[in-house]
């Protein structure tokens, strides 16, 4: 079946152009040929699992390449018979089957909930939204993006479907273009917003994969973790010492290309647009969030884990960058009120998580918290998307309260993915988040955890922030309005069963992926890392080797990846006990964090919005205004980007119109005001005429009356001249051929 | 050489003269017309005085010349003032100036 693998992207792409050449005529059919094309890719990408999880088994397997067929070649390119070519190729191995597999199951969960989200109850009888069609070709080839993304064995491969996620999500964050989002905000402008910012970061990536491509001089995965692992190029010559360990280079290219992930994962600096997404259907929203987009940036760090590796500043910067995400976003999405925009500002503190467990080394930690996000913030947003169904598009939570009663499916789903996301002990956001924080933990070294305090401050602000919109939308007193009074109700099973799918799994994929502190002796040990060490900790060992630590693989629980980072390893790796003792120990902090800011959130909005809760908000007028404003980052960048460009091309644009312009029109105005002087001679009386043509005709006569003795002799210095002229050549006829007939002939002619 | 000859000459600039300024101040179409006639005849003079005075034979033709071309043109031009006239009522030379820029 691997050799079939292309089928997915194929299926995908093609139930987007079916939708799309069918939108004004499918209707319903629209939305059960998205959700049975991703079916589809969901039974084939399991079948791909099932079989790579077999042939892993085989330590030397190290993926399987499907090349299609031979994108563009350049003969010559590196020298004389060595081409550079470029192949439409996609490659297969546990990292990309993961991907493929979460990505697809999540996604038939959303596209079925979509069937019920995109139509209306309007007086009885269901309607489709007018964009169906459109909306389900959107997210098809959205999907088809994304799995050419995980699929491509190249960078060139890959970065068609970076860019084909980024297009997509312009196309469906504007997909309700004609509605307004925020006060100064439609929703087209959010999706502009959303394409503008990825295509910033996106330049980013393009440097960074020119840098490494100058530098190794090929674009395909395998080839570049074989050059940099082997440092020999193709041809065998070393590689350039800047693409070394440390080297400037290769620093410059993996920040590069960080920050291409920046762009695409909603990171510090280029978060804002992830927020605004919100414009779009609720399913794209959890598509985003979950499953597509957002994962691409974590996908590509960990897949260029070796290059990451070997250059400790661009990891370092990942994990501070990471860090910083996670607490801020967490702060911002303490006061949100609308129930997307705090689940917005939580995936993106999530992703922090995620780009913190990679900058620490924790490659499959990082990959595992894609994972599991992935299901409990499906699960939030496609019960969030419920709830605003439920009320017609009311998404202010102070307007919510009270819903268990009348939604208590989407509660439990909600109330289950929060616990997840918390880190409440045993479900799956527990497991992923404890270990990346082990992590940072462990990659401090012997010095200040710093980014450990701040991912566990981040983790009590996650559970109380999490917690405050479970409470504030399904528990407390009902703060509806009349509209939406009218119209609550739980949403139709294609809505609540993937939910509760979703809810479900997210608190059981944790076990997955158990630490070894928490198997006692019972539970199998870290299978998912297992799974895919093969793949991301290829940069933690070659570096390991490179600088001559032992690396641990007899237990495989403790993460190579921390303590190379950190830098202390070798003679002295800590004891393995010691590190069960103390990962045991960080396990239970981490797990009495998350019951903790569950707790204290209970306490403030338990019951609902209070007068205990506002008077938090008071207390810490400026603390709450710093969140509520999202620390001024948009108004930042709207005042000195936006602004700040909009000065500049005015200033250009007045430029362009004084001088430029006033050149050309000035040259013309000019022209027009001669001839405007000029016109008044043609006055069109003959007379005037006459009187010109006899003053003219004086001037002449005088001319000739007074130089007349000038012009005479003018005229004959001509006619002598001419004379001469007219000579020479019979004369040179007369030496040269004797013709001495011709000459006094000439002479008679001319003294006529 | 005779006196008659300068005073032919001075008679035919004189004659001239008068033509031009006829041509420039008259209003009326027909007026400079006449203007025109008595400017042309008084290149014949001169034609015929130089004729006369070198003993050549190029003179007389050349005023035959002249007047056949000012009869043409008085055809000519007196049919373009009776057009003229049909559609404006007057001739008034300053008046038609359909041609001003």
């Amino acid at each position: 079946m691997i050799e079939f693998v292309w089928l997915i992207p194929a299926i995908m792409f093609l139930a987007a152009l079916v939708n799309g050449l069918g939108v004004r005529r499918l209707g319903k059919t629209a939305g059960h040929i998205a959700w049975m094309a991703m079916a589809l890719c969901c039974v084939i990408s399991f079948v791909v699992l099932f079989q790579v999880i077999g042939l892993s088994h085989d330590p030397h397997w190290a993926g399987t390449k499907i090349l299609l067929w031979h994108w563009f070649d350049i003969p010559n390119f590196f020298g004389p018979n060595r081409t550079f070519s470029v192949e439409m190729a996609f490659h297969v191995d546990q990292l990309t089957t993961v991907f493929l597999c979460f990505v697809s199951f999540i996604g038939t969960l959303v596209f079925i909930y979509a069937t019920g989200y995109m139509k209306e109850k309007h007086g009885g009888h269901l309607e489709l939204d007018p964009g169906y069609a459109r909306f389900f070709a959107f997210v098809c080839l959205f999907a088809a993006s994304m799995f050419t993304l995980v699929l491509g064995a190249n960078l060139a491969v890959m970065f068609i479907g970076w860019e084909g996620v980024g297009l997509c999500s312009y196309l469906l964050i504007g997909y309700y273009f004609d509605k307004p989002f925020s006060e100064n905000l439609s929703c087209a402008d959010a999706g502009r917003k959303a394409f503008v910012v990825n295509r910033i970061g996106d330049a980013g990536l393009l440097i960074g994969i020119g840098l490494l491509f100058w530098g190794l001089g090929t674009l395909d995965f395998a080839q570049i973790n074989d050059v940099l692992i082997s440092g020999k190029l193709a041809d065998g010559s070393p590689i350039p010492d800047s693409f070394k360990y440390g080297g400037l280079l290769i620093t410059a290219a993996t920040l590069c290309m960080f920050f291409g992930a920046t762009g695409k994962s909603a990171q510090i600096p280029l978060f804002t647009w992830l927020p605004d997404a919100m414009a779009g259907p609720t399913p794209v929203s959890a598509l985003i969030h979950a499953a597509t987009m957002v994962t691409a940036g974590v996908y590509m760090v960990a897949r260029m884990n070796v290059a990451y590796f070997l250059s400790p500043g661009t990891m370092a910067v990942v994990a501070i960058i990471g860090a910083l995400t996670a607490f801020a976003a967490a702060t911002m999405g303490l006061t949100q009120r609308g129930i997307k925009k705090a689940l917005a500002y939580s995936t993106v503190s999530q992703l922090g998580y995620m780009f913190l467990g990679l900058g620490v080394g924790a490659m499959a930690g990082g990959i595992f918290h894609v994972f599991t996000h992935a299901f409990f913030k499906g699960c939030l947003f496609l019960a969030a998307g419920s709830v605003i169904h439920a009320l017609h598009h009311e998404e202010d939570m102070f307007k919510m309260g009270g819903l268990k009663k009348y939604m208590p499916k989407t509660w439990l789903a909600y109330a289950m993915a929060t616990l997840a996301i918390a880190g409440f002990p045993l479900t799956s956001g527990f497991f992923s988040k404890d270990e990346i924080l082990y992590s940072a933990w462990l990659s401090a070294g012997d010095g200040v955890p710093v980014l450990w305090i701040i991912g566990v401050i981040t983790a009590v602000m996650t559970a109380i922030y999490m917690g405050r919109t479970l409470f504030l939308t399904f528990h407390g007193k009902e703060r509806l309005d009349d509209h939406a009074r009218e119209h609550v109700h739980e949403s139709p099973s294609n809505m609540t069963m993937p939910i509760l799918v979703l809810g479900g799994l997210g608190l059981i994929v944790g076990f997955l992926n158990v630490p070894h502190a928490l198997t006692f002796g019972v539970l199998p040990e870290a299978k998912f890392h297992h799974f895919l060490a093969p793949v991301v900790d290829r940069g933690a060992e070659h570096v390991a080797a490179l600088r001559g630590f032992e690396t641990d693989h007899a237990t495989g629980m403790v993460p190579s990846g921390p303590l190379i980072v950190a830098g202390n390893v070798g003679e002295d790796l800590l004891p393995t006990a010691q590190h069960h003792h103390a990962e045991l120990l960080l396990a239970i902090s981490s797990a009495a964090l998350g019951i903790l800011g569950l707790g204290i959130a209970w306490w403030f909005f338990g019951a609902g919005l209070t007068e205990r809760s506002r008077k938090l908000a008071r207390t810490f007028q400026p603390l709450w205004k710093l969140s509520f404003h999202r620390w001024w980052w948009d108004d930042f960048y709207n005042t000195v980007f936006r602004d700040g460009t909009m000065l500049k091309a005015r200033a250009v644009w007045k430029t362009d119109v004084a001088v430029v312009d006033g050149a050309v029109v000035g040259i013309a105005e000019g022209c027009r005001s001669i001839g405007r002087g000029l016109r008044r001679i043609q006055n069109g009386q003959v007379q005037t005429y006459g009187l010109v043509m006899f003053i003219g005709i004086c001037m002449f006569l005088l001319y000739f009356a007074f130089g007349l003795n000038n012009f005479l002799s003018q005229s004959l210095d001509e006619t002598q001249g001419r004379k001469v002229l007219q000579m020479e050549p019979s004369k040179r006829s007369l030496q040269g051929t004797e013709v001495q007939i011709e000459e006094p002939a000439r002479e008679i002619v001319l003294k006529d | 050489m005779e006196p008659t000859f300068i005073y032919t000459l001075v008679l035919s600039a004189t004659l001239f003269t008068f033509g031009i300024i006829g041509v420039m101040w008259k209003r009326n179409a027909i007026s400079i017309f006449m203007n025109v006639e008595l400017m042309l005849n008084a290149a014949n003079l001169a034609f015929v005085a130089f004729a006369r005075e070198f003993g050549l034979i190029q003179g007389g033709p050349l005023v035959l010349f002249v007047m056949t071309v000012a009869a043409a043109e008085a055809g000519v031009g007196l049919a373009i003032f009776i057009a003229i006239y049909r559609t404006r009522r007057h001739i008034r030379a300053d008046e038609i100036d359909l041609l001003r820029g």
